[in-house]
């Protein structure tokens, strides 16, 4: 679950963390009304925009003075706004002006966790950009610094921390408590990520953040009922992948044609890349997972049916957990209720298959394969014909 | 022979009230697996389908000498039942919960280092030594015993390999599901180990997918410390970076590494590396007879 900026700064500043008060211009008309509006003289500038609802920020901007604010603005909003590790160009929809400090430093901070570790991470850089391969290597730019869970956080952490920024003794006595707040309410809202930059170092030396936010674990949700009003996932998905979100099941959109439903991103990941190995390119990823009833299965090739992208349905089910003539059922349950207009192949093996198969046989609207080769050859074929006649 | 389980494997399942997990109880027991007993906390001292119930994990352990506990409990009880396996000293856990929440998997991890216990899973598909014992919920007749050994992330991605092998008459010395989720009890490392050691294993396939940092571990180690040879296939090679499936955990996606990427460290430490899923059982049976392992 990922929440947005202002709710991720709201929740640290009710926990004792300073953050920069901000101001948000949307109509850049109105750029100088809005300016003339500030207390202040000097300003950060933040661009900022939503892509599939997931918030970018782009370079930070430092204005002088009111003036030079406003011709900030134009600039920014000329030249859009490049997304992190990406070439694209977005328009900025936003700028958010926050009334500039003076600073002695200014870095990125970001908590996460190692799996192989089982470790929860510090990450501290001084650029925006992380390096690809930080997790195993330490550089001049970044350093990584684990907390074991059993020990908890301990005070060198931050000592590590600081030191590496060249903090000064003053400023590390104050920083310390900061740091370790950062790993009580990682811990306490079962995060997966906290991510905050720019942070400041200010000259009363203070941390103060400008920008944060932070992703909940799915699997922790039903401990933090009151949060979820403000989760934004729903933003970034299409309609149908919003459906699809809210019946447990994962429904992403891509620009093909063929769209997999699979039990398990294994093999739904495995099955793209056979298609696309072969030449073929896919229009949706629909995984219900390995424990998957026959209502889920049933609600997830509804689903697909209202897709207009998808050409061609594959459906892939190796059953382990789940008995496959339940599937069968359910496939079946989805079937008869909607008009079907485009073909639809089926695979499905694993326990109770013959059952299974016995429900499906003989469906006029379904092609049963048994091989997997086999099945993809023919789904390619099918879809050329389509593409061309 | 084989890995983990064996003919004296004797197993419990912990949370035997749900209908799925007496199902796949007893689908284990027809396999050949040594079921001795359950766990229901209330339903101790009475018989469930032939089963012996127990209170406790620890009253069972004592009186049926348990070495692996099946586990169906839902999420929210996970972290409580697998304390209590690690408590009676259960040597092998086999965990087939989906949606364990992030922290408690943390906490069990740090727990785990100075226990007795080894964790498979959570969302783990269970072990297979094929022929000898089954502990977990993956439909048996697609295993067949022989000399390769496979361990997969995805339960998914097991069951269709591991029947193409079968279906060209490789069969397998253990096949191990590790769990699709970001933390979880024992990663490849923890499993290519004891195939290292294990005399039926010729060869190692790991399954690997996009998520994480095991896959890169294990290349590394391989390359210190396996001798016998080893494929790997990683899924999500052609998978388009900037979006978010499934349940890999690829939300954090700029602090992770690519398909690419691990297949690339793979081929690096002298791994045979195959990219498209249905050139693996071609592979392995090449390898096979080249190297005359069998």
């Amino acid at each position: 679950m990922r929440f947005l900026e202002s709710d991720t700064k709201q929740l640290l500043k009710e926990n004792g963390i300073k953050v920069l008060d901000y101001y948000t211009l949307k109509n850049f008309d109105n750029a100088r009304e809005f300016v003339n509006g500030l207390q202040g003289e000097r300003f950060f500038l933040r661009p900022h925009t939503y892509e599939r609802g997931k918030e970018r920020f782009g370079e930070v901007v430092i204005a002088s003075s009111k003036e030079d604010a406003i011709d900030k603005v134009k600039v920014i909003v000329e030249e859009k706004l490049t997304a992190l590790l990406s070439e694209k160009k977005l328009p900025v929809t936003e700028i958010i002006f926050e009334e500039a400090i003076p600073y002695k430093k200014v870095f990125y901070l970001s908590l996460f966790f190692d799996g192989s570790k089982a470790k929860t991470v510090f990450l501290i850089s001084k650029r925006r950009l992380m390096p690809k391969d930080f997790i195993n290597q330490e550089g001049d730019d970044h350093i990584v610094v684990a907390v074991d869970f059993a020990a908890g956080f301990s005070q060198f952490i931050a000592r590590k921390i600081c030191f590496f920024l060249d903090m000064d003794n003053e400023a590390i006595k104050k920083a310390i408590n900061n740091f370790k707040t950062f790993y009580v309410l990682f811990l306490k809202f079962d995060l997966k990520f906290l991510n905050m930059g720019p942070v400041y170092l200010s000259e009363e030396n203070e941390i103060v953040i400008s920008g944060a936010h932070m992703i909940m674990d799915q699997n922790s949700v039903y401990r933090h009922l009151d949060m979820l009003k403000l989760a934004t996932d729903k933003d970034e998905l299409q309609d149908l992948e919003w459906e699809a979100y809210r019946n447990d099941i994962s429904y992403v959109m891509f620009d093909g044609d063929i769209g997999c439903l699979v039990n398990g991103t294994g093999i739904g990941l495995a099955l793209v890349d056979l298609i696309r190995h072969k030449g073929g390119d896919i229009a949706a990823f629909v995984d219900v997972g390995g424990a998957a009833s026959k209502d889920r299965v049933k609600k997830a090739l509804s689903i697909m049916l209202k897709d207009k992208h998808i050409k061609l349905i594959f459906i892939n089910f190796f059953n382990g957990m789940v008995k496959s003539d339940e599937i069968a059922e359910g496939l079946i349950e989805a079937l008869d209720v909607d008009e079907v207009e485009i073909p639809i192949v089926v695979r499905i093996d694993g326990i109770n298959k013959v059952p299974a198969l016995k429900l499906l046989a003989g469906n006029s609207k379904i092609t049963l394969f048994d091989d997997l080769s086999e099945s993809v050859a023919y789904i390619l074929e099918k879809v050329k014909q389509k593409s061309e006649g | 022979m084989g890995i983990l389980l064996d003919r004296n494997t004797r197993m419990i399942t912990i949370g035997l009230n749900s209908s799925l997990a007496q199902f796949h109880t007893t689908n284990c027991r027809e396999y050949g697996t040594n079921v001795v007993g359950a766990v229901i906390p209330g339903l101790g001292g009475t018989i469930k389908e032939g089963v012996p119930i127990f209170n406790t994990i620890s009253h069972a352990k004592r009186n049926t000498l348990a070495s692996v506990a099946m586990m169906f409990l839902p999420p929210q009880l996970v972290l409580d039942g697998i304390l209590e396996c690690i408590e009676a000293e259960i040597p092998l856990i086999i965990c087939t919960t989906t949606g364990v929440p992030l922290h408690d998997m943390l906490k069990l991890k740090s727990i785990l280092l100075n226990a007795k216990s080894q964790l498979i899973g959570p969302s783990s598909v269970g072990i297979i030594t094929p022929g000898e014992c089954k502990v977990g919920v993956m439909p048996g007749f697609i295993f067949m015993p022989g000399n390769v050994g496979v361990v997969s992330r995805s339960g998914s991605l097991l069951y269709e390999i591991v029947s193409e092998l079968t279906k060209q008459e490789i069969g397998q010395s253990t096949c191990v599901g590790l769990g699709g989720d970001n933390v979880i009890g024992s990663d490849f490392i923890d499993i290519i180990k004891l195939f290292e050691k294990d005399y039926a294993t010729k060869l190692i396939l790991i399954l690997g997918e996009i998520g994480g940092n095991y896959e890169i571990d294990v290349a590394h180690y391989i390359k210190k410390y396996i001798s016998k040879p080893v494929v790997a296939y990683v899924a999500g090679s052609m998978m388009p970076r900037d979006r978010q499936v499934g349940h890999s955990g690829m939300e954090i996606n700029t602090l992770i590494h690519s398909a690419e990427k691990k297949l690339e460290v793979f081929e690096e430490c002298a791994v045979n590396i195959v990219r498209s899923p249905d050139k693996i059982a071609q592979k392995v049976k090449k390898l096979i007879y080249d190297k005359e392992l069998i």
